[in-house]
Parts: structure tokens; sequence; C-alpha cells
């Protein structure tokens, strides 16, 4: 049977050549589109790593980066560090800590190395006083946080998450206390070490891709570039007209500086907004373009069954059932189908060879697979049941009048 | 000839309404996301107020600086700009804004998010804004570090119930300033002009924006007075960049002055370090993204137009039996075709229009106003057309190739 | 006017060779009334699609008011068969989505010609079918008898000097039958128009000025 039909499909190659085509193609946009949607759902609910209620983020500018002489630093750190002190003083604000690169946060810095066994380690870097755990919540899960102790040591303290633990050291080893291989950088760079890990941070939001991360313990110095963010943490339930409050005693303070004061809950929700839109979007643009390839396939389909009254005329007569001609109409579609998945495999697979979309992983990648070609498998059989119904109630008589 | 083949496609379509349905619902469909996505690139790029100059401005929009172990890029500062931009020779104007900052502004314990741009004089003679009421600050009030401000018309809503607005004061920043005009909204895809508080560049907190730095966060925009002139401007400002003292490290500095077109092709460039702008890559790409977008939709179109060869086999048949040649029957069925697309596309116009009210209704882009207009709709009609050509040539090339007699042995349906 | 010289018509698919025509040699001269007569797949239709030049000889030489058509490239015999011949089918092949008058415009169609003139000559062969009231119809509102007479309206509306006509009464019943064959007798004697017509039926073949015979691709005498 499956023989027969195969030999129908390739017969008629020159006509289903586009139709393959246009299934390879709806394949492929399908899988890219489910891929997204996993690849986007399973980030979404990994751990942050991190609680952004009730954490506000407040932003300052100070000035300009390469002129900045020796005094202007130290005077930009001893206000950062005035600043600090008063905001504790504030009611509701339990905890104050300045730092770089704050949640829902695109830009970053970044470093790469190899180590002297040649492995590449890539990591965020992010410097933060040591209060920027606690004002931010990310738990230590093993070592302990920046203590103000650590100040006096010749090396750098530094706390990693997970993932950049396991890329240092291996799998499974403990971090805590191990020196940073920095490879043939060793010479120019102060000693790292590990005093924590951390679960993660995922800067980026719920929908960014994790990442390794270390932070660097800060401690304002007269000497040290200035951070270029604080954050606090307040009380929950503190009302929103604090807002006002705060940013007049912070001009106040400074007023030379500029600053703006913005919740990490309306950062997340703007963030959320934006990043989501164009996915949906592309959803609702994918979902249109397969209901145009499903009411184009019953169009064919039909012309098909029209052009072959004679044929299946002759069947009938020759003593196929109905449910037989049925199942012919649907099983050529699914052949044809077929065919569109092999090739569509074969575009598709050329993804992770070609080392291409490397973000997304063998197991999104293989579920994508699945329901992409569940999906297409569905729409040739739904697209075939109006035309084989059609078909089936073809007389034998028809055939015969037809010529 | 070109009315018969017209009347024939209408007959055909009006014939074959399930095949007429499902072929304009493809068609239109396309059109409407390729439309759509016109009308955001005509709001981002298209010659709109308040950038009615657009054809004659060159923007300085960023800057490198390198060295032998560092480099730097960033917009430009205010004191580069005014030193080495401002005095460019034969300009008919020069102006110098900063980047619109998020502010905030507090009305009975009510916080409201506001964008402040800090400007000067010629900003409101580059950029022609509309003027609800009031009008902007003058060069002098720049010079003197007066506190006034112009604000937008959704800024004069949210804060005073839209009423007129003129001579309050508006304390945002921790700064308070006299408001001296309310404008019409910008979009905020124009980032050049857009902002909802305008004030003077003086008035920045601090004199961060006179020391003398190279990098900072301005942006200067050069009026010149005809786009032929745009040569000589760009070797001028190339050269001046040679004047220019470097700090510590850093030995050589790179810019440009750019069209818009040529800076937005920039920022879509993921190569961070090329300084050069390529806009034809650019419009290569949008134009192959906009083809890719089409294959499907193009592949489906021609398959419906196959399946129905066979349908129509019996009019091919005596069509060219009473000598109609192979081309002019391919002639026929691709204006059949570019008709079915151009009806395509007066219904996607429509629906697009639907679909932009839509994103204007959600705001999604702060005050974008997508909309259709004389250029969209050109922009559209081109779609459509090379829509109707890419999707309507092989099919009409394969029913010309039936043979006669083949196609007059086949019952007429 | 029309000359065929050792014509021999082939088909082949991958498997088989069908002869349809072998060794036929014939001359029709101008203001000739030709039927041709024949049993079921002799090769009538063939002869007549070569002499239409709607299908080329796999052997041999057509020739057509004294143009050798051979090396004709599409255009070129598209341009002739517009010019010189008119086609009459069995089935009518009238174009469904097209009403009468634009059905017997199409020849016209194809000619550099004014649609108003286009318009005008068309209204002039329905009026000569007798067909002037019908012209905004559509084919399927008119009669078997009708549609084959705009058929014929369509076929003479170029002038042509051949008129080649294929079973033209063959889904017809007598009296329409009759009714069409006045017309295409009408149409020799009046305007010397050259027919050829393939029919079944022996009786309409009596009444043409020469018979001739198909059997099994070949012709007999």
């Amino acid at each position: 049977m499956i023989r027969h039909m195969l030999q129908i499909v390739w017969n008629r190659k020159a006509s289903n050549a586009l139709i393959i085509l246009e299934i390879l193609v709806s394949f492929l946009v399908v899988f890219a589109v489910v891929a997204m949607a996993i690849f986007n759902w399973r980030n979404y609910h990994r751990p942050l790593g991190y609680a952004w209620e009730d954490v506000w983020q407040i932003n300052f500018r100070i000035g300009d980066r390469e002129f900045d002489a020796a005094e202007r630093h130290a005077a930009a750190n001893r206000t950062l560090e005035r600043l600090l002190r008063e905001l504790e003083t504030m009611a509701p604000v339990v905890r104050a800590a300045a730092g770089h690169y704050p949640p829902y946060t695109r830009s970053s810095s970044s470093r790469n190395w190899d180590t002297s066994d040649g492995r590449d380690i890539f990591t965020e870097i992010i410097e933060a006083t040591p209060e920027f755990f606690e004002v931010l919540d990310i738990r230590i899960v093993a070592g302990r946080g920046f203590e103000a102790a650590d100040a006096a040591h010749p090396w750098q303290p530094v706390i990693v998450n997970r993932t950049l633990a396991a890329d240092l050291f291996g799998e499974g080893e403990d971090p805590i206390g191990k020196t940073v291989d920095l490879g043939n950088m060793k010479s120019t760079e102060t000693e790292l070490r590990v005093v924590g890990m951390i679960d993660d941070y995922r800067k980026g939001g719920e929908l960014a891709v994790p990442s390794n991360m270390m932070f660097e313990a800060v401690w304002l110095e007269p000497t040290r570039r200035p951070l270029s963010l604080l954050a606090i943490r307040l009380a929950p339930g503190t009302p929103a007209a604090f807002e006002e409050e705060l940013s007049k005693r912070l001009n106040a303070l400074a007023p030379e500086w500029s600053f703006s004061v913005r919740s990490l809950a309306a950062k997340r929700d703007a963030y959320l907004r934006l990043r989501l839109a164009p996915l949906l979007a592309a959803a609702v643009v994918a979902a249109f373009l397969i209901l145009m390839v499903a009411l184009g396939l019953v169009g064919v389909l039909w012309q098909n069954v029209t052009q072959r009254t004679l044929e299946v005329g002759l069947r009938r007569a020759k003593g196929a059932t109905r449910p037989n001609i049925h199942w012919q109409i649907l099983g050529e579609m699914l052949m044809i189908a077929s065919l569109g998945l092999v090739l569509g495999t074969l575009v598709v697979v050329q993804v992770p060879l070609m080392g291409w979309l490397s973000f997304l992983d063998l197991s999104t990648f293989g579920l994508a697979f699945a329901v992409s070609v569940v999906v297409i498998y569905c729409l040739a059989a739904i697209c075939s049941l109006y035309p084989s119904w059609l078909a089936a109630r073809i007389q034998p008589a028809e055939a015969l009048h037809y010529e | 000839m070109l009315k018969h083949y017209l009347a024939t496609a209408i007959q055909v379509l009006r014939r074959r309404k399930f095949f007429t349905f499902i072929s304009l619902f493809g068609v239109s469909l396309t059109l409407v996301v390729l439309m759509v996505a016109t009308a955001v690139f005509d709001q981002a790029l298209g010659p709109q107020p308040p950038e009615v100059h657009s054809d004659r401005t060159l923007g300085v929009y960023s800057l490198g600086m390198r060295g032998p172990s560092i480099s730097s890029n960033s917009d430009a500062s205010y004191w580069f700009l005014d030193r080495y931009v401002r005095t460019l020779p034969d300009v008919e104007a020069v102006t110098i804004f900063s980047q619109a900052a998020r502010s905030a502004t507090y009305r009975d314990g009510e916080k409201f998010e506001l964008y402040l741009k800090r400007a000067d004089g010629a900003f409101w003679h580059v950029y022609a804004f509309d003027f609800l009421e009031g009008g902007p600050f003058l060069a002098e009030e720049d010079a003197n570090a007066e506190r006034v401000a112009v604000i937008n018309e959704t800024t004069r809503r949210r804060l005073y119930d839209g009423e007129s607005a003129v001579g309050r004061v508006l304390e945002i920043d921790g700064q308070r300033f006299k408001i001296k005009g309310v404008v019409r909204d910008i979009s905020y895809l124009r980032q050049d002009p857009f902002s909802d508080v305008w004030t003077p560049n003086s008035t920045a907190r601090s004199d961060v924006h006179l020391r003398p730095a190279v990098l900072g966060n301005h942006t200067g925009v050069i009026l010149a007075h005809r786009r032929s002139d745009f040569p000589a401007i760009k070797r001028a400002f190339e050269a001046s960049l040679e004047e220019v003292e470097l700090p510590e490290r850093y030995e050589e500095l790179t810019g440009e002055a750019n069209t818009r077109f040529e800076r937005f092709s920039r920022v879509l460039s993921s190569d961070r370090d090329q300084v050069k702008a390529s806009p034809w890559r650019l419009r290569i790409a949008i134009a192959l993204a906009m083809l890719l977008f089409m294959i499907l939709p193009s592949l489906n179109l021609v398959n419906i137009n196959i399946s129905r060869i066979l349908e129509r086999a019996s009019e091919i048949g005596v069509r060219k039996a009473f000598g109609a040649s192979s081309w002019t029957l391919v002639g026929q069925f691709v204006v059949e075709n570019v008709l079915l697309t151009l009806i395509g596309g007066g219904i996607a116009f429509v629906l697009s229009s639907g679909v932009l009210s839509l994103l204007n209704g959600v705001q999604l882009v702060p005050y974008a106003v997508f909309q259709l207009n004389f250029r969209v709709f050109f922009y559209g009609l081109l779609i459509a057309v090379i829509f109707g050509l890419v999707s309507g040539v092989y099919p009409a090339w394969k029913m010309s190739r039936l043979h006669p007699v083949v196609a007059l042995r086949r019952r007429s349906l | 006017m029309i000359e065929l010289q050792d014509v021999e018509k082939i088909y082949r698919t991958d498997r088989i060779e069908t002869v349809a025509l072998a060794n036929v040699n014939l001359e029709i001269e101008a203001g000739e009334f030709v039927s041709i007569m024949g049993p079921s797949g002799c090769g009538k239709s063939t002869l007549l699609n070569l002499m239409g030049l709607l299908d080329v000889p796999s052997e041999g030489y057509v020739r057509l008011a004294g143009e050798s058509v051979e090396s004709y490239s599409d255009r070129r015999l598209s341009r002739l068969r517009n010019q010189r011949i008119g086609f009459v089918f069995q089935t009518f092949h009238l174009i469904a989505d097209l009403s009468v008058v634009a059905n017997v415009e199409i020849p016209l169609l194809y000619r550099r010609m004014r649609g108003r003139e286009r318009r005008q000559r068309a209204l002039a062969a329905l009026e000569q079918v007798g067909l002037s009231s019908r012209v905004h119809h559509f084919p399927s509102q008119l009669s078997g008898g009708q549609q084959q007479r705009v058929a014929i309206a369509r076929a003479i509306v170029g002038e042509p000097d051949v008129l080649l006509a294929d079973e033209p009464t063959g889904n017809l019943d007598s009296s329409m039958g009759d009714e069409v064959m006045a017309m295409l007798h009408d149409l020799n004697n009046r305007a010397g128009t050259t027919i050829v017509m393939v029919t079944h039926d022996e009786r309409l073949a009596g009444r043409t000025g020469r018979t001739l015979r198909l059997f099994d691709g070949r012709q007999v005498n």
C-alpha cells in the first residue's frame, strides 16, 4: 500500500515538488517559532538568582571618563560613600549598595581568557560593594559574602556563579578558597581568589540566556574609578511617593550630580513588554502564515481530486470502498508531507552541525523538532479531510460520464 | 488587450470564489506584514515633521578613539561639538543637543517619568516643531543659562490636564523651569528631536558639558544649504578631527558626519568597530529580508495557480489555436496575477491601517503614530507588484507551455 | 491552399510508439470543402491538428498557402494561425468566463486592432450566425446549437482562408446539426473559405465537395 502511494506521488513529482517545497518552508517556519518559544519558556522558568521586589536603582551622572583626574575620582568616591551612609538613615531604606549593572540591563563588561591548560573562559564581570548581595537578595550557596576585612588582602576576592565555578574548577569541585587560573595574564593582573559561590545572577532578566558571572568586591577607595549605580532595598510596602522625597534628598546631598530613580518592578515590566512584543508578533505572523498554507493546501488538493475524478471512479468501479479512497488521499498527502519533512530535517540538522544558534541546547532543539513534525503532520491531515471526503463521494458512474 | 485581460481576470476571480478567497487571504496577509514593517521604517526614517529638512542634515553621532591597547566608542562631548562642528564653514545651521535622558517630576506625591533633552537655539530652526502654544527658547536664553523649557502635548495633558502651560513652572531633575512653549508629540523613533521636555544646554546640573573632553553624550546635527554640499562638509569635518588633542594613551580619532539613513545602517550593523556607514548593505539586507518573508506566501500562491492550470486548459488551447503565442499568454497570466495581488494590496491597505492604529493604541513605542501615507502607499504598491511578479511568472510560464493539442483534449469545466 | 507531403506522425511514450499517421500526401485547393472520415482513432484529429499548425509532423512537410512552416518559431506559427485559420471544435471550447461577444473577439485580440473595431467586427460575425440578441450572455446560458454558432462566429471573425472543423455537429441533435452545416456551406459558397471538416456522418460527408478516408493512420482511396 505504502509502495503504491509512493509510486503515485513519484509519478506526479513535477506537480508535487512545489508542494513538498512549501511543506519544507512551512516546517522551517514552525520549527523556528517553536524553538524560540521553548527556548524562552525554559529561560523564563529558570531561577533568577535575585529578588526584584522592593528594590530601586538610582543612576547618577558625574562626568566624563577619560579626563578624570585623581582628585575627581577621590571626590566622587567620597560623595558616594556619603550618599550610601545617608541613604541607610532614611526610614524605608533597609540596605544600600553601589555597583555596576543592575538587573534588566543589557550593557555589561566581560572578560575572556585562556587558562594555563588552554581552556577558554568567558565571564561577565560585575563590580559591587559587599551590601549589593543583601540589597538584591542574591543567596550565597557556598563560602561567604564579601567582608570589610577583604579590603586588606593583596588579592582580589571574587564571588562566582555555579556555571563559572564548573568552568573554572570542574563540575562538582568546591571552588571556595581557590585561585582563578588567569593563564598568561597572571603576571599583569591581580590574583583573583574565590570566596563565595551564588546560584546565579541573571542580570539580563527572565528571558536572558544564562551566562557566567563573577562579582568583584569594591571598596570606595579614593583612587578607584567611581561606580555608576546605587541600589537600595526598601521595606515591603514602601509607597511610590517616597521617590519624590528620595529624589529631593539626593539632589540636596549632591547638587552637582544628576539622579534618576527607578524601581526594578517598573524596569522589569517595561523589559518584559519590550522583549515579548516581537516574539508575540512573530508568533502571530507565523500562525497566519500556517493558516494561509493550510487553506492553500486544501485548495490544491481539492483541485487534484476534481482532476482525478476518472481515476477515483475507476478505483471505485474496481471495488475500492469509500474508506479506501479516504485513506488513499490522506496517505498521499502524508507521504508528500513526509518528503517535505525529510528535506526539512536535512536543513534543520545543519544548524547544530554548523554550530549556528549555539545557545539552543540539544534538548530544546529535539523537542522543537518533535513538536514541529507533529504540527506539520496534523496540518497535512486536516488539509486532506475535506478533499478526501469529496473524493470518497465520487460514484463509479461519474468516471464513465467524464470522458 | 489589457482591458480584455482584466475583464477575464475579474470573471475568473468572481466565478471561483473559494480560490479567490484563499489567494486573497494569503496575498493580503503577506502585504499587511510588509506594509506595517514599511510604515514603521517610514516612521523612523521618512522625511516627516519635525525632521522636514532630513534631506539636508548630517549628524555627528559617534566618535571612536583608539590607542595601542585601548579603544573607546561613544557619543561626542558638548565641548568637542561646540569647538569642531559648530565652526564648520558654509553650513546653514548647527545644533548641539544631549540624548533624551529619563528624568522625573513629582506632583502630589505622584511620579511622572519624563524624557529631558538639553538643546540650543538652533535646534528649533533645524527641526520644524509644531507649536500648540508659546514658542521655542532662544539662543540668548541658552547663552544666559535661563531656566526655560518647552514641553510636549502629552506632558501638558499629564501635568496640567491639558490647560495652557505657558508661564507655569515645571520642576524636573531637581531644577525649576519656566515653560515657554508646548509642541506636538514627537515619536520615540525620531531619536534626534525626541523628548518630553527640552531645556537649554547651559542649564545642565553640572558644568560637565563645558569640560574639554572628546567623548560625552551629545549629538551635533548640521543643516547644509543643499544636499550637494554634503561631500565638502564631510571632508571638512574629517579634516577637523586631525586637529583634536587626544588624551593620553590614545592616538587616533575617527568619526563621520552621517545622514539619518547612514546612521541607521550603522546602528543595525553588528560590527561594533565599523565606523564607516554602509547604507547599501542595509538596503540590500532589507530587500532580502522582505523577499525571504515572501517565499512561503509565494510558494503558496504558485501552488494554487499551478493547480488551476488544468482547469483552464481548454481556454489556453483555444487561445493558442486562435493565434496567441506562448509569450502573449505569459503576459496575460502575469497581468491576472498582478491584478490579484493589487486587489490583495487594497485589502491589505485597509487592514494595515487597522493594525497600525492598534499599535498606536497600545503605545509600544512612545508617541509613535504609525500611519499609512503616500510614501508607504507607494512602497506598498511596489511590494504588491513585486509579489505579483514573483508568484505569477512561474505558473504563467508553465501554463503557456501547455501543448494546444493536449489542452484542447481536456474537457472544459 | 494546404499541402501535406509524406507526413508521418508518431507519438512516443517511454515504452510504446504509436503511429498516428503514416505516409499521408494530400493537397487541398483554395475554396474546397473537404470532409475527412474514418473510424475512431484513425488519425483524423491528428491530421486536422497538423493542418491547423497546432502540431508538427514527425516526418514530412506541411505547407499552408505556399509557406513551408517546419522551421517557424512559436511566434510566427501563432501569427499564421491567427491570420489564416479558424477552428470549430466538437465540444465548442468557448471560454466560460467570457461573454459571447468577448469570446468572438479572441482571434482579433491577437492582432493590432482598436477595441472599438474589434467589437464591431465581433458583432457583425454574431449577426452573420444569427445571434445578435445574445451578445452579452455567457456560454453556459446558451443551448448547444447556439454555442456552436458562437464558435463559428469566433472562427470566421478574423476572415481566415481556412476553416478547420472537428466534428462540428458531433454534440448536436440533427436539426441543430443541419443548421450548422448550412452555415458552413454558406460560408464556403459566399466567402470562398476553404473548409476541412472531420465527421462520422456519411450523410454530411456526402454533401461536401470531396471526402478523404483514413484507416489506421493511412489514406484509403
